[in-house]
């Protein structure tokens, strides 16, 4: 057992520190705790999950997360295998938009959302260009205001932020793309369009497949953007379950129904990745 | 090799180039303008928090697209508001702790796993793994409250556990994929001149993964120094703050009346990490691909 020394020190800490909390949350969603007396921690069965379900609140935060993680995997995933293709295209300034399309990757969501608040709010950036510069609006627009458009900014914002992950993951992909078949469809006089549709596509689908799944589990994780851009307001319109779930840990001590929003999401991010396994099966299928 | 490696390198620019010459030169023309203008949408929010970080006070909140004052002092006054040194201070305290913490376990355990396989090691492997799937939300109110009932609430060193955490996965992924391409038969005939398990892995493993343990260790500076939930939770006040935390709360009050110095404070933020970058960026991609692709 010479391989125990290796291994267990990396096991210790990950069954104390990422194990350990899973355990603990899945226990404490059946239970009422205000996080201070371990003696006081009172079990009440499935009660945190009836309230959850009766939760209005709770209930938008799941339809926001989903209009999240659905919404932006959809975007991402259009955005960044356009902007590998014209990367891939070699056009001149394909290396500055490379970069300027990878930076934003390496800021936090902070910073992120600190960016996109000086850009879309009322004295932004945005908003100065269409009242103030171009008269084509008297009124600004509330793209942090407007209960219908913030969320959709928040998806924007975390856009911005990933689609250079994208691109490089498709960018990748294309580099094994047959020159043979592009050439044959070309001389076929098939369209760019077609030549997309029935080339291209078909050539990444297992690289569609993977890119979807790691932006679907990223997307569960969200949480520093909307935070610090919006705050889940306003009016909880930006609310998604992660920032729900530290509102009542953290403002209410209510440690047992946070709990159980933590088991919500740790279900979905687990379905995600069981699809992914399944995926991955395919890919090494085909 | 390296003139072989050069010339398919020339070769291959040769035909892209030819590539992009078979396309007409409308088309070409429209798809460069494409590409500068997503890049340009791509940098504007930089642009624009840089060209606020120099204005008057006044300025910002003058309507105006195009800066009419040019005030470099606002970084030294957002340096010295914000208290920035500290926030920097501390990010970089966690961040080092972070990376020599979870570094070291991950390559110790890539080693076991890759060396000593056993149903039950492979079992553990697949169950680190599902690591990189945890939301941080998720499990951060037992870890919180962990933390407190071993006071280490509001210590960097707490941080660096829990960061430690989240990077332990990632690093045993990407050290793991390496450490598979390492012959067998170097460690082997270490092994048989007498070297122990440990001097194998040492001296003749451990000088071999300098690429891998940079990727690792670039990552998870990254990820680290951009943490956010981990620190916010774990630090109780902004005397302990890192500078994803420290700059957070300024949105509100102070920072929307003076958001030339919240400006100057985000830029003078990305200046390391924009750094690291331009050094580093091709160690970034491919570790992303590899991360991606193994994952």
């Amino acid at each position: 057992m010479a391989g125990a020394i290796f291994i267990a020190p990396a096991t210790a800490f990950f069954g104390l520190f990422l194990l350990f909390p899973v355990v603990a949350v899945l226990g404490l969603a059946f239970a009422e705790w205000t996080g201070f007396n371990v003696h006081q921690i009172h079990w009440v069965g499935t009660r945190n999950f009836h309230q959850l379900y009766h939760d209005g609140v709770f209930r938008s935060s799941l339809l926001h997360t989903l209009i999240f993680v659905v919404g932006s995997t959809v975007i991402l995933n259009v955005a960044g295998l356009g902007l590998a293709m014209l990367v891939n295209t070699r056009v001149q300034g394909h290396r500055f938009l490379q970069l300027a399309i990878v930076l934003p990757l390496g800021l936090s969501p902070v910073l992120t959302a600190i960016l996109w608040q000086q850009i879309l709010g009322p004295y932004g950036f945005i908003n100065e260009l269409l009242v103030d510069t171009l008269h084509w609006r008297t009124q600004p627009i509330g793209f942090l205001g407007d209960p219908n458009l913030v969320l959709w900014t928040v998806i924007a914002a975390s856009v911005w932020q990933y689609a250079g992950y994208d691109m490089l993951l498709y960018y990748a992909g294309l580099q094994g793309l047959p020159k043979d078949r592009m050439e044959a469809a070309e001389i076929d006089g098939a369209s760019a369009l077609s030549r997309l549709r029935y080339v291209v596509i078909p050539y990444l689908r297992p690289v569609i497949a993977i890119v979807v799944v790691l932006n679907l589990i990223g997307g569960w994780k969200v949480f520093d953007l909307v935070f610090v851009l919006t705050g889940g307001g306003p009016n909880h319109a930006t609310e998604v379950l992660s920032t729900y779930l530290y509102q009542q840990a953290f403002t209410f001590n209510l440690m047992g129904y946070a709990s159980s929003i933590a088991v919500v999401i740790v279900v979905l991010a687990t379905i995600s990745a069981l699809f992914r396994g399944r995926l991955a099966g395919d890919a090494r299928v085909s | 090799m390296i003139s072989n490696a050069l010339r398919m390198t020339r070769q291959r620019r040769t035909e892209r180039a030819e590539a992009l010459k078979r396309i007409p030169i409308y088309t070409r023309s429209v798809l460069m303008l494409l590409a500068y203008a997503f890049a340009v949408i791509a940098i504007l929010p930089i642009l624009w928090t840089l060209s606020l970080s120099i204005r008057s006070n006044e300025d910002v909140f003058s309507n105006r697209v195009l800066p009419h004052s040019f005030l470099p002092h606002n970084f030294i006054e957002a340096w010295q508001e914000f208290h920035l040194g500290l926030l920097f201070e501390h990010s970089a305290i966690i961040t080092l702790g972070t990376v020599a913490v979870s570094v070291s376990l991950s390559v110790l355990a890539a080693y076991g796993f890759s060396r000593y396989r056993t149903r039950l090691t492979e079992g553990v492997f697949v169950l680190i793994l599902t690591g990189l799937m945890i939301p941080p939300a998720a499990i951060i109110l037992p870890f919180f409250l962990t933390m407190r009932q071993l006071h280490l609430y509001n210590s960097l060193f707490a941080v660096i556990i829990g960061e430690s955490a989240f990077a332990l996965p990632f690093g045993v992924l990407v050290l793991r994929g390496y450490i598979d391409n390492v012959p067998v038969d170097l460690t082997d005939a270490a092994l048989v001149d007498g070297a122990t398990d440990w001097k194998a892995f040492w001296y003749v493993v451990l000088p071999l993964l300098r690429p891998a343990l940079a990727t690792a260790a670039l990552f998870t500076t990254i990820s680290t120094w951009n943490g956010f939930i981990i620190p916010l939770v774990l630090l109780a006040n902004s005397t302990n703050a890192t500078i994803t935390v420290g700059l957070q709360p300024l949105n509100g009050q102070f920072g929307n009346l003076h958001l030339e110095l919240m400006s100057a404070a985000a830029v003078l933020a990305i200046l390391p990490i924009l750094l690291v970058f331009l050094v580093a960026r091709r160690y970034y991609v491919q570790g992303l691909s590899a991360g991606a692709i193994k994952q």
